[in-house]
């Protein structure tokens, strides 16, 4: 069996390990992209996984927005068929 | 650029034949080998860690991650980091410990700044690639820093032989 692990995080995941790190440099994710002093204490390897888990956020983020217009688009197409042609027939028949 | 960009799938059917070629010495093992941690097919993670028991025990540390590019179905790195150092001390999970001033071996990476190596006389030096020749910095493919870094353990040969630069 090959080693390589995959691991798929939940939004709630990315959110803890962000406030994880935020806490330990006791500075804000938009504070560690926007001040360049503030950031310097934080080590490389450090730096290299919070830049990487705030893309993961917005990637999540889009993710579920995705699924969440897709599904009130379900909403509403299934409306539209309850009032529709096929719902007038059923009442006429 | 080592490697498609193009999504996960590519990168990770590139990935797979590269690490299937990959002959680990006998004192080198994986920490729960190379991870990805993904959440699309454009935003995925590589966190890879090497160790090695024998003395002068030491580890390499890959990383690269990968986001999606703006208004494309494409993605490309973000950032990466090629670490390749004598360990130091380690967590409880077994992880190496890093402090920025510990020594490498070499490390390529471009956390903070444009991609630059840290070499082994000062880890703390950033040397951007106007101080290296005979590499591309980031171009280097993460299997050839890899199968380098063996190899300096094997031969006793310096990163620099290995990999093909020079610094300036």
């Amino acid at each position: 069996m090959s080693p390589i692990r995959e691991v798929y995080l939940s939004l709630n995941d990315v959110e803890q390990m962000i406030l994880g790190l935020e806490g330990k440099y006791t500075l804000s994710s938009a504070d560690f992209f926007r001040d360049e002093k503030s950031r310097e204490r934080v080590p490389e390897d450090d730096a290299f996984r919070w830049q990487a888990l705030v893309d993961h956020r917005r990637a999540l983020k889009e993710s579920y927005q995705e699924v969440h217009t897709g599904y009130l688009a379900t909403l509403s197409h299934g409306g539209e068929i309850a009032t529709g042609v096929e719902a007038q027939e059923q009442l006429a028949a | 650029m080592p490697g498609p960009t193009d999504d996960y799938l590519a990168y990770r059917r590139w990935f797979d034949a590269g690490y299937g070629a990959i002959v680990r010495p006998p004192d080198c093992t994986e920490l729960d080998g190379p991870t990805f941690t993904y959440s699309n097919q454009y935003t995925w993670t590589l966190e890879w860690y090497l160790v090695f028991s024998n003395d002068p025990k030491s580890y390499i540390r890959i990383g690269e991650h990968f986001a999606k590019r703006a208004g494309l179905s494409l993605s490309r790195r973000i950032s990466f980091s090629y670490h390749f150092g004598p360990t130091v001390g380690t967590a409880a999970d077994g992880t190496p410990l890093r402090n920025p001033a510990d020594p490498v071996f070499v490390r390529i990476d471009d956390i903070y700044q444009v991609v630059h190596l840290h070499p082994a006389r000062d880890a703390t030096q950033h040397l951007p690639q106007s101080h290296v020749t005979g590499i591309v910095l980031d171009a280097v493919d993460l299997f050839d820093f890899v199968r380098a870094s063996f190899k300096v353990r094997e031969a006793g040969t310096l990163m620099a032989d290995e990999l093909g630069y020079r610094i300036i």
